[in-house]
């Protein structure tokens, strides 16, 4: 019992770890090659996002994931439930053109 | 009347972008690799840019370099993936660590390339960590698993991304499984092996058929993660469809078409075996 919980908590940990790595590179000045820590801090990576021209295409992306998410949304729903709830002519024909797009 | 039509009028929205959009884009394909591109004055049509290409070597490795990180990744993720969610069924975990497996879908490739060059590259963390210990003595004796000529990059990204999902949709569908069947079969005399194979295996097996195409299909037609880790020299299939589409001789562009009718016909290929299965499965169900 005491094993597989090592083993799944051992799994967890290293996919966790690179995240960390990412989080200590964002806040990181200079990280030169032998040393396991780096070795002085700076916040030029987010001076640089945060500057007007950034803020505008970060916001720019998620008005387009919003748009996309919402127009997904309406098309999907009656498409699906015609799927799950009918018995039609050519239904096999329909779930195989939906399943060859996320292909 | 009403009824019958009914299903049909709710398809209809999907089918036409859905139609329209695949349609025009793989009769457009398949034309430019026959060799009809208008605009160019390339109008006769002929198979030769099959011919050339499905007899390159070239072409060839880069289609073996991409079956074989494609199948190595989503074959490993499946397999690590079944068995975690299984022990991570038997371990009660918090609820912090179970969302903590989430976050790695949520993570976009190019990330996750990014995180992959830090850690496993020759100045990445692990050859820091190596030479730190004295084992090497500079960070070119660090092997290269970065942009190698085997793929491990490649592959270690899709196993970030792919091992999380296999979890998520394998641990559902365990957690949801009747407890009561298990039980009834320890009580018949079954061991736990025997439990697993012939109770909880043909359960999870559609989700991890489906888990299995999705991922391997996806990583067969991905361009950018291969663009960034892979090699130079092969390329993995999509990335040299993207190469001769950008360059600057336009009558390359029958090159990349054909390689993408190639990359089609084998996911379609994919698509027919995956329906295949799933049929067989469901006849089996009660």
């Amino acid at each position: 019992m005491n094993l597989k919980n090592l083993i799944v908590e051992l799994f967890i940990i290293s996919f966790i770890f690179p995240l960390i790595i990412l989080c200590i590179w964002s806040i990181t000045g200079v990280w030169t090659y032998p040393n396991i820590l780096h070795q002085s801090y700076s916040l030029r990576g987010f001076e640089y996002i945060l500057n007007l021209e950034n803020v505008k295409v970060l916001i720019n992306s998620i008005v387009i994931s919003i748009i996309v998410v919402f127009i997904t949304v309406i098309i999907s729903i009656p498409a699906s439930k015609a799927l799950s709830l009918y018995n039609f002519k050519g239904k096999r024909f329909f779930e195989l053109l939906v399943l060859i797009i996320i292909i | 009347m009403r009824n019958k039509l009914k299903p049909y009028i709710l398809l209809l929205p999907i089918s036409i972008i859905l139609i329209s959009i695949m349609g025009f884009g793989i009769i457009n394909c398949i034309m430019q690799s026959l060799g009809y591109i208008p605009y160019i004055g390339l109008e006769n049509i002929s198979f030769r840019f099959y011919k050339e290409i499905l007899g390159d070597s070239i072409f060839l490795e880069s289609l073996i370099f991409s079956l074989k990180t494609s199948f190595i990744s989503t074959t490993i993720s499946i397999f690590i993936g079944v068995l975690l969610s299984y022990l991570l069924l038997q371990s009660k975990l918090s609820k912090i660590k179970e969302s903590l497996l989430n976050l790695p879908i949520i993570v976009p490739h190019i990330v996750v390339v990014m995180l992959i060059i830090s850690i496993f590259s020759q100045s990445g963390v692990i050859s820091r960590i190596l030479y730190n210990l004295n084992i090497i003595s500079d960070s070119s004796q660090f092997m290269s698993l970065v942009s190698d000529k085997n793929g491990i990059g490649v592959i270690l990204v899709y196993l970030w991304k792919g091992i999380p999902f296999v979890i998520i949709t394998t641990y559902n569908i365990l957690k949801n499984i009747n407890e009561k069947l298990q039980n009834v079969a320890l009580n018949l005399g079954a061991n736990k092996y025997q439990c697993f194979k012939y109770i909880i295996l043909p359960l999870v097996l559609p989700s991890i058929i489906s888990s299995f195409i999705i991922l391997f299909a996806f990583s067969f037609g991905a361009f950018e993660v291969p663009f960034l880790i892979g090699p130079t020299y092969p390329k993995a299939l999509p990335v040299s469809a993207y190469m001769s589409y950008v360059s600057s001789d336009l009558s390359q562009r029958s090159y990349a078409m054909v390689i993408n009718v190639v990359l089609s016909v084998f996911s379609f290929g994919i698509l027919i075996v995956y329906n295949r299965i799933l049929e067989k499965i469901n006849k089996y169900k009660i």
